[in-house]
């Protein structure tokens, strides 16, 4: 044993060659038809609607669907490469799939075969946009915590609540929505009697209550909602009734890696930068590059950045390989390459002097763009929780005393 | 309509070292990738087909490498891919690589156009489009900026120095394009995860009926690549712009810059 894991095999990281074509296209892709268009969406808070039209158009909105329900039937070792190198030219981009795989993650592993039906394949080409609701102002990381509720009368449900901080709202015709379905039995069990249902956009009482203003990932608004008795059909509840909790963690499991790709395309975008900029630049009648200093932050960034490219794709095989120690790999992955990342982001400007904060110098957005990566998917904090809980579950057995 | 479209998979010329000292280009380590304008053709073949209809086949000549070169235009949509293949094949000239290429067609049977890029970024001849239409004895068109084909003719517009042309030709021909004939499609993962299944025959210059060792004494062989730099001449002009500028003029006209 290689504690913790089994064996030498289990740290292997493997690659097939249609991974390296996708990854070129999408580098193509990036670098030709988002690239340019970066100033014009800072400026605008937006992502034009051709470019989100083209995104679709090529699958992005649908690597980890399955063909047959209208998506690319990728696996996570491919979701991760689409995740850099969109972080590598503009994180908003990688929100923008990533909210979509927050729906269509919990339909795909709870919905029903209807539900599947309906909201998949619209959503997987991109024809649909989508967005996930469990986070309130009062419960982010604490999803028991939250107070939306639902109400069932007949075979209807009745929803009241307000959501926030909810990625890609602005433009979702289809939500996930989390609500209390039921009090708690215990404080020990709070996160029991919470349920997941579909609502869809124009549903009465529903509505987009206020875009929040933010300083980093922009083009991939956060807004508000509101749910003022909003009614749906039982067929639009979504898993069993009371496991929301357990729907919502399964799908940020899966999300993890994606954040944690999208914070090393950063840091791989921070490096290029920055040893480009030293072997350019000179002070004092030296290229940068020829400063001790100035090599020293380049080569703690590289360190850094191919640390956390291995346990990014370390964690994506796993995933793929169907094997349970992928949620720890997955959490070590997250925390990881988001502050190896916003370290990277720092040291970049460090490195670029007063260019690297000009806003026309694209080095300051990659800090703005980082921030949030470490905080979204499950806070930095709480992976190493997660970590060390998941790791004793696994070795030992242990099953530690929740929250 | 037939369609064949050659690819050649290259060194990404984005990654050359070139040694400061003797200027010498080392290939070693440096990645493939299919030619730019490879793709353009490939681009060009496609929509041909969504238009007229007919099958789009792929050839490439090269190493075991340029497999990936051939997955590449797999994915984006064409209906076969050959691999003429031979590890002898680095440098080979025009004239060699025409008559592989010539066997091939013979053996995969008639075709109504076979496109290529107007130079492949590593050597840059635009020679083998004539070469291969001559030898062929089929119709010419180079540098095709635009193109159409209906009842066995092609039409294209040739983007010239100094002027376009408008051409018109019999099929089968030999077409040539430019890269701003369009922007070739990035395929989506399932397309690409479609190619990897799909099969690549191989033929080896020996089934072609050809040998290696002949071919090349009749042409020319590639020795070596080195880089050329051009000294800058950095003449500073000092002082107010009232004297520098003639200063500047004067200087530039000497060279011929301005007249």
């Amino acid at each position: 044993m290689v504690f913790p894991f089994s064996g030498l095999s289990d740290y292997e990281i493997k690659f097939k060659p249609e991974h390296e074509i996708f990854r070129k296209f999408v580098r193509e892709f990036m670098e030709k038809e988002v690239e340019p268009r970066v100033g014009e969406i800072e400026e605008n808070d937006q992502v034009p609607p051709d470019l989100l039209k083209r995104m679709g158009d090529l699958g992005f909105q649908g690597i980890a669907v399955p063909a047959e329900y209208g998506g690319q039937g990728g696996d996570q070792v491919s979701v991760a490469i689409f995740s850099e190198e969109a972080g590598r030219i503009y994180p908003a981009i990688m929100t923008l799939v990533g909210v979509n795989g927050l729906f269509t993650t919990p339909v795909l592993l709870y919905g029903t075969e209807d539900q599947k039906k309906k909201y998949l394949p619209p959503v997987a080409r991109g024809e649909k946009h989508s967005a996930h609701a469990t986070t309130e102002s009062v419960a982010g990381s604490d999803v028991a915590g939250i107070q939306t509720k639902a109400e069932k009368r007949g075979d209807k449900w009745i929803i009241n609540g307000r959501k926030a901080f909810i990625s890609g709202g602005d433009i979702a015709d289809y939500f996930v929505v989390l609500a209390r379905t039921s009090p708690a039995p215990s404080r020990k069990e709070r996160w029991k009697g919470l349920t997941f249902f579909i609502v869809e956009k124009g549903t009465m009482g529903f509505s987009v209550a206020k875009k929040m203003k933010k300083s980093g990932l922009k083009g991939s608004p956060i807004v508000e909602l509101q749910l003022d008795d909003v009614e749906v059909p039982d067929g639009n509840r979504l898993g069993p009734e009371g496991e929301g909790f357990k729907v919502a963690m399964e799908t940020f499991d899966h999300g993890r890696i994606g954040v944690a790709a999208q914070a090393l395309g950063i840091a791989q975008a921070a490096f290029e930068k920055s040893l480009n900029y030293a072997l350019q630049r000179n002070t004092f009648e030296r290229p940068l590059i020829q400063y001790q200093m100035i090599d020293g932050y380049l080569s703690d960034m590289l360190m850094k950045l191919i640390s956390a490219r291995q346990l990014v794709y370390w964690a994506a095989n796993l995933a793929d390989q169907g094997r349970k120690e992928y949620l720890v790999a997955a959490s070590l992955a997250k925390a990881y390459a988001t502050e190896a990342a916003e370290w990277a982001a720092l040291k970049s400007i460090s490195v670029h002097g007063g260019v690297g904060v000009v806003t026309e110098s694209h080095i300051e957005r990659m800090l703005r763009d980082v921030e949030i990566t470490k905080v979204y998917e499950g806070s930095n904090e709480i992976q190493r929780l997660v970590i060390v809980r998941q790791l004793l579950k696994q070795t030992l057995g242990y099953d530690s005393p929740g929250m | 309509m037939n369609i064949v479209v050659l690819v050649k998979h290259v060194h990404d010329e984005n990654q050359l070292k070139v040694d400061r000292a003797t200027g010498k280009i080392s290939f070693e380590g440096v990645p493939g990738k299919i030619s730019d304008f490879d793709r353009n053709a490939v681009e060009a073949a496609l929509s041909l087909r969504g238009s007229v209809g007919g099958k789009v086949t792929t050839i490439t000549v090269g190493t075991d490498e340029a497999v990936k070169a051939l997955r590449e235009v797999l994915a984006m949509g064409a209906d076969k891919a050959v691999l003429i293949k031979d590890q002898a094949f680095e440098n080979l000239d025009v004239r060699a690589m025409a008559e592989i290429i010539s066997k091939t067609l013979a053996k995969l049977g008639p075709f109504d156009l076979l496109l290529c890029a107007e130079g492949s970024v590593d050597a840059y001849t635009s020679l083998l489009a004539p070469v291969l239409a001559e030898k062929l004895k089929v119709s010419l068109i180079t540098y095709a900026e635009s193109l159409q084909a209906k009842d066995g003719m092609v039409k294209a517009e040739r983007a010239l120095e100094r002027r376009m042309e408008v051409v018109e030709a019999k099929m089968p021909a030999v077409v040539s394009v430019t890269g701003e004939i369009n922007d070739p499609r990035i395929p989506t993962l399932l397309q690409i995860m479609g190619a990897m299944k799909k099969e690549i025959a191989f033929f080896t210059i020996q089934e072609l009926g050809l040998d290696a060792n002949r071919m090349l004494p009749n042409g020319y062989a590639i020795l070596e690549y080195s880089g050329k730099s051009k000294e800058r001449k950095k003449v500073v002009f000092e002082g107010a712009p009232a004297e520098t500028v003639p200063k500047l003029i004067e200087a530039m006209a000497k060279e011929g810059l301005v007249s």
